[in-house]
């Protein structure tokens, strides 16, 4: 997920270190009033997201970090470059959704967003991707 | 997307499996049905497949990608490997499906439902008790899709106010596409029954109304009632056991609350369903009002006894036809942007001409602008009398602007039936006619007051008319240059 939303490898590696540490830092003020997923999730997005406000993801690094998939290398291509043409506010959503399989409660616990946050992000998110990548659908 | 049954992002929450119960029932049926949504749908999975297929990583389950995966990344187990301990990851699958398959394997099951709706509405005014009780008969067959309520009881609580139930039998062939509406003043016959509270078809409403209500959490819907939008927030169903006539049974209570809330209390829904077929036995709601000062309390209760697959009687499902001579409004409200575009010319130029004939003070001109058609004599002298009044008026100032709102491939609009040889309904449809609804602005004296008439233009065989004008109650002033608007009721 960290690589998904960070769009490079290599960073996502540093990120997941420092979720890791953040995790292991949080876990003894854990409550338990909410799944303990959502607690991983939360401070990887917030790492994340932190990360690409501060550095934002040039295309250099997209075509570095695009993965080698069984696909059409081109195909792979143009949706790696679709999904990080998202707002990261709708990627994190996407990717929480269509790769992590989390429900929009989930996602919502995730990100600390009202649901309809979440599936009005989610339909903008499947909206333009559904635009960008009609030549390949 | 164009369809106007549902959108994009309801579709999208079908497709994740997040939508449930009779909702997802619903729309999964709708979309058997529809091109376009079928079409988005799939255009949706194969987004989500693209996205997959292209991915670095194979997809995964939330029970084996979570603890291990950031961890295996970079080689931090040892920081999280003593904290996952701590937590368990949730079990079972991410998107639990409903048992709506079952439900609507059982539904299937049903040909009809008959059932007797006995309705009270009381009102204490001033400390008097008033109001009526009515029983309905109710029929509804889902084969076939016709629906009967025919009232057979309505008895005032006092008999000295003489109050019944207004609302009278009706009737809906919805394959015919047309319902039958007696209420005790008027016949009117709808061409494209609507169930006027949910935009859904009557029948595929109380379909939905008769299948269990579980797996139907809180929600808030928005309905369209007599064409103003109005949230409905639907508490979720509180479930636990009960008997009724001496079987066990489920009985499932929530509570709807309409608008605000500040003018009417929630209603009380209670339901009680049979565990082994899971469908509805009895339904009961209660309505209470106690906002408006000068209705001190009153509640409206239904209570619904409901049996399935009876063999209705002959004629149950008969439509009754309006008798030769009898006065009917014949409905068909087809809303249609691209008649507004055809036409804003030519009724603009009509409108031009009424607003001139106001400024003019021109009576005459303005009633040989008028449709009489099908107007009674009384009715038409009525209006007659009223516009002159108006446009004699000092106060009554010069149009200043026309705009269109909506227009309607076919208006309302009264027939007679003439006899018994006429087909009924009329055959072909009126659709050459066209209705443009529109407002007129108008000044009046105190100045600078701005007064609104709302009317409806009428295109017969090629020429354009008026068959409604009225000026409304609503009104607008000009205050620092800022319109406010009022409201002013008029006599």
């Amino acid at each position: 997920m960290v690589v998904r939303l960070a769009g490079s490898r290599e960073v996502a590696d540093d990120l997941t270190q420092e979720v890791a540490v953040q995790a292991a830092q949080a876990f003894p003020k854990f409550r338990g009033q909410a799944q303990a997923f959502t607690l991983f999730y939360k401070i990887a997005v917030r790492c994340v997201l932190r990360w690409r406000q501060q550095r934002p993801l040039g295309n250099d690094t997209l075509l570095e970090t695009v993965p080698a998939p069984s696909c059409d290398p081109t195909t792979a291509l143009t949706v790696q470059a679709a999904l990080h043409a998202l707002p990261d506010d709708q990627r994190a959503v996407l990717v929480l959704a269509v790769y992590e399989q989390l429900s929009y409660k989930e996602i919502a616990a995730v990100l600390e967003i009202p649901l309809g946050t979440v599936m009005s992000r989610l339909a903008r998110a499947r909206q333009q991707l559904r635009k960008e990548l009609s030549d390949v659908l | 997307m164009s369809c106007k049954q549902t959108n994009f992002e309801t579709l999208m929450r079908l497709a994740d499996g997040e939508l449930r119960g009779l909702k997802a029932l619903t729309l999964r049926r709708h979309v058997k049905q529809c091109p376009e949504c079928t079409q988005t749908l799939t255009e949706l999975g194969r987004v989500d497949t693209l996205l997959k297929s292209t991915d670095h990583f194979p997809p995964e389950t939330r029970q084996n990608a979570l603890p291990l995966r950031p961890i295996g990344l970079v080689g931090s187990a040892a920081l999280l490997a003593g904290a996952a301990l701590l937590f368990a990851i949730p079990g079972g699958p991410l998107r639990p499906t409903s048992s709506f398959a079952q439900v609507e394997a059982a539904m299937g099951r049903i040909h009809t439902a008959h059932w007797t709706s006995s309705i009270t509405s009381v009102t204490y005014l001033n400390g008097k008790k008033q109001g009526y009780h009515s029983v309905m008969d109710c029929w509804v067959d889902l084969d076939t899709h016709r629906l009967s309520y025919r009232k057979i009881k309505s008895d005032p609580i006092n008999p000295s106010d003489g109050i019944r139930m207004d609302q009278a039998d009706f009737y809906v062939d919805e394959k015919a596409q047309w319902s039958v509406d007696h209420g005790s003043v008027d016949t009117y016959v709808r061409m494209d029954p609507v169930w006027a509270q949910s935009n859904k078809s009557l029948v595929e409403y109380l379909r939905e109304s008769i299948v269990l209500p579980q797996s139907d959490p809180q929600h808030v819907e928005v309905l369209t009632v007599q064409g103003q939008k109005q949230q409905y927030t639907f508490s979720a169903w509180k479930q636990s056991d009960a008997q009724w006539q001496g079987q066990r049974a489920l009985k499932y209570t929530r509570t709807v609350t309409f608008g605000d809330g500040a003018q009417t209390r929630p209603q009380l829904v209670t339901i009680w369903v049979d565990p082994k077929t899971m469908r509805l036995l009895r339904r009961d709601t209660r309505q209470e009002r106690d906002s408006n000062p000068q209705l001190a309390y009153s509640y409206n209760t239904t209570s619904e006894n409901f049996r399935y697959n009876e063999t209705p009687p002959p004629g149950t499902f008969d439509l009754p036809i309006p008798k030769v001579g009898q006065r009917f409004s014949l409905g068909k409200a087809m809303e249609n942007p691209q008649l507004q575009r055809d036409n804003d010319p030519a009724v603009a130029a009509l409108a031009r001409q009424v607003m001139e004939c106001f400024s003019q003070r021109d009576a005459d001109r303005l009633f040989a602008l008028w449709d009489t058609e099908g107007v009674p004599e009384a009715e038409w002298r009525a209006r007659q009398d009223n516009w002159r009044r108006k446009l004699a008026s000092p106060a009554f100032g010069k149009s200043l602007a026309y705009e269109s709102s909506e227009a309607y491939a076919v208006p309302l609009r009264e027939f007679v039936r003439k006899s018994e040889a006429e087909p009924f309904p009329p055959q072909p449809l009126p659709c050459r006619d066209v209705t443009i609804k529109g407002w007129l602005t108008m000044e009046k004296a105190p100045h600078p007051y701005l007064v609104f008439a709302w009317a409806r233009f009428i295109q017969r065989e090629g020429q354009w008319r008026i068959q409604d004008l009225h000026e409304l109650e609503e009104t607008s002033t000009i205050k620092n240059g800022t319109i406010v608007m009022q409201r002013r009721y008029k006599k």
